[in-house]
């Protein structure tokens, strides 16, 4: 019986360490700095957990001003006084600067006053629409704001640039704000935002990409955003080599919202994974003329439409129609200039090539 | 001892035949990916190959429990569950040290013996020891197997059945690797040249292992002999580049195929046929210069002339401007001795 036994507890032992690396080992790095916050994060207790951390993160603030003129290293330790005056210094000095009026935001967030949060954050997002720290603490702060719609786009504004921001406190703020809106009544979650959620917790745990499906599932069902909701299943199933099934998903969030940027430029992504070319030139396309003014889509039509393909009619075409509609995008200009210079057009080229550099020095143009 | 005496005697050595039979058996498993046969017959021949492996070393595992130990192991025998116990906990403490001992390994050390040890207990971590783990799972499930019924099989009948067993499976064993020694025989003196057909991805589908351990993946693609039919072919991932979730249907694909040393014909390669998919990219976007002048390059590198003057007129009727490069073409197929080429394309530009 003995000898039974300590088979039995080998093979306990082989399975449980299988199952405790294939857990862990989809996590990165930023999960373990808190022994008890990981534990509650495993227990899926995520509201808790995220309190967790952030109070890891308090303590002493070390340096001066000097090395925090954002204020962001004061509001890290918690110190939110010393934090907020080493903010409002720096754009007393410097009206201009972006990080402390981030610090700005994120204190108001953490004071929870969200209506305050908003305002600091869009006035950068207003000068700096991709700004990555300001996209996801204003998706915070609008998901808290219960202006979910807000948030998800937030979100897929932030994500598109395949970063999860600079600050680490961004973690558990999702972490907490996904914690605290999957613990409403089951019939009053908002379940396409939880599923962008865990889209961005994915990012430092695999497993995430999992719930974030399943809440993308349920939002489907719900007709819940159901365009975003495909959006997310997509991207998490390119995460996993599923790049078939992560075509597929965004072809199904076209064909709900035929004019959904991001679902055309994942599929030409996975179009191009599968080794479809024709398919990756045409969803890039489309996505260009989806949202022909966001400067975002300029470099991958670019790269597909005009250095692979060697398109230049097409690439003047699309960037003719984008100068149409926003005669300042200067980005625009300068694709217009290089198109026509290939298809042999001098004086078109350097006529586009000029508008390009006035509106560069002008500040205004994109 | 006579030639019919060794053999017996070799037979009679039960653990060390079905080591070297395992062995064997997953020789040839690996060796059926190697000299891979098309049909849906021999995806099924693969599967039942990885089913045998496994069997092979249930055999193994089976006798070495049930053998007559010699007397020098005899006093170790009552602790071989402890041993097994101690080298689990102790892969479990390696894997933890393995990036230290990966770290060790790569310094320069006098003896290459204690640097190749400090490596291998280097790697001993992640997927590998999961793998270790999966099938130490399996084998040690199956000595439980035979533990709780060791109680059985010292019955009579029982004991006749579990021998009949082993005989069975050891003969399944021994007619599986002399089937697919026939098999690698027909590559290995194949001397045929290689022959390649042109086809077309319908599906590509396969299954994964538990833990990501592995994936085997096949393809249905348009048989290049029977028009309609559909062949399946086993993909090698690191060969063919294709496999599942990696290919969408409709993918223009080569198969390389010989003739086979006893007329079976066998696949030595999958690949994407790049220059199909060019020419259907060209016809779905008639003004991608760019791609049209590397085919165009590729085709003079293959001196298939009358193609490259049709795709430098296509050419012509997207960039009716481009004149210029359009009669450096024609002054080439001149210099190659193309003369109605030329004058053909040089016709189509004074259009």
């Amino acid at each position: 019986m003995r000898r039974l036994t300590i088979l039995v507890l080998a093979i306990a032992l082989m399975v449980g360490w299988g199952v405790a690396y294939q857990r862990l080992s989809q996590m990165g790095s930023e999960l373990f700095r808190t022994p008890r916050a990981l534990a509650l994060y495993l227990r899926g207790q995520y509201g808790l957990a995220a309190r967790a951390y952030r109070q890891g993160q308090r303590g002493h603030v070390w340096g001066d001003y000097n090395n925090d003129q954002s204020g962001f290293w004061a509001l890290r330790a918690g110190d939110l006084p010393l934090a907020q005056r080493r903010a409002t210094t720096t754009l007393m000095l410097v009206p201009a600067a972006v990080e402390p009026r981030v610090t700005l935001g994120e204190i108001e967030l953490e004071r929870e006053q969200f209506r305050q949060a908003l305002a600091h954050l869009g006035e950068i997002l207003a000068r700096q629409p991709d700004h990555v720290d300001a996209l996801l603490l204003s998706a915070v702060a609008s998901a808290r704001a219960g202006d979910h719609a807000r948030a998800i786009d937030a979100i897929n504004r932030a994500l598109r640039h395949n970063t999860a921001g600079t600050r680490d406190t961004l973690l558990s703020r999702f972490m907490e704000v996904a914690g605290d809106l999957a613990a409403e009544p089951p019939g009053q979650r908002p379940l396409c935002l939880l599923a962008h959620l865990h889209r961005y917790l994915r990012v430092f745990d695999e497993a995430s990409g999992l719930v974030a499906m399943t809440y993308a599932r349920q939002a489907i069902a719900a007709g819940d955003r159901p365009a975003d909701a495909y959006l997310t299943i997509g991207i998490v199933h390119d995460k996993r080599g599923e790049y078939v099934a992560a075509l597929g998903a965004m072809q199904r969030a076209i064909a709900i919202e035929p004019r959904h940027a991001e679902a055309y430029r994942w599929a030409a992504v996975e179009a191009g994974r599968l080794h479809d070319p024709a398919l990756e030139y045409r969803m890039i396309r489309a996505a260009f003329v989806a949202a022909p003014t966001d400067p975002f889509y300029l470099a991958p039509v670019e790269r597909v439409v005009m250095t692979w393909f060697g398109d230049a009619r097409t690439m003047a075409a699309l960037m003719q129609e984008a100068i149409d509609r926003d005669p300042g995008f200067a980005g625009a200009h300068e694709r217009l200039a290089r198109a026509a210079e290939a298809l042999g057009d001098r004086e078109r080229a350097s006529a586009h090539k000029r508008l390009a550099t006035e509106l560069r020095q002008s500040r205004n143009g994109r | 001892m006579t030639p019919p005496g060794l053999v017996g005697r070799i037979v009679s050595v039960r653990v060390l035949t079905a080591a070297v039979l395992s062995a064997l058996t997953i020789y040839f498993t690996c060796a059926l990916f190697t000299y891979r046969l098309p049909g849906h017959r021999f995806v099924l021949a693969v599967a039942l190959g990885l089913a045998l492996s496994a069997v092979s070393v249930l055999v193994v595992v089976g006798r070495v429990f049930t053998a007559t130990l010699p007397s020098f192991v005899r006093p170790l025998a009552g602790h071989a569950e402890n041993f097994i116990f101690l080298l689990v906990v102790n892969l479990i403490i390696v894997s933890f040290l393995a990036p230290v001992f990966r770290v060790i390994a790569l310094t320069p050390m006098r003896s290459p013996v204690v640097q190749r040890v400090f490596g291998v207990a280097g790697g001993l971590s992640g997927h590998v020891l999961l793998a270790l783990f999966a099938a130490g799972v399996a084998v040690l499930a199956w000595v439980l197997v035979l533990r709780v019924g060791d109680r059985v099989v010292r019955w009579g009948p029982a004991r006749g059945l579990a021998h009949g067993l082993d005989r069975v499976a050891v003969t399944v064993l021994v007619l599986y690797c002399l089937a697919v020694g026939a098999l690698a025989a027909n590559s290995v003196l194949d001397t045929s040249p290689a022959v390649e057909h042109g086809s077309e991805i319908v599906t590509v589908s396969g299954v994964s292992g538990p833990f990501g351990l592995g994936q085997i993946s096949w393809a249905d693609v348009r048989s290049w002999t029977v028009p309609g039919q559909i062949e399946r072919v086993l993909l090698i991932a690191q060969r063919d580049q294709l496999r599942r979730e990696r290919a969408l249907p409709g993918l223009p694909v080569r198969v390389q195929m010989h003739a086979g040393f006893l007329g079976l014909p066998w696949i030595t390669i999958v690949s994407r046929d790049e220059a199909r998919q060019l020419e259907q990219v060209l016809e779905a976007v008639p003004t991608a210069a760019g791609l049209r002048k590397w085919l165009i390059s590729t085709l003079a590198d293959q001196q298939r002339w009358r193609e490259l003057r049709v795709h430098a007129e296509a050419h012509l009727r997207a960039y009716p401007s481009d004149q210029e490069w359009v009669l450096l073409i024609a002054k080439g197929l001149r210099e190659h001795g193309q003369p109605d080429e030329a004058a053909a394309l040089e016709r189509a530009v004074q259009q």
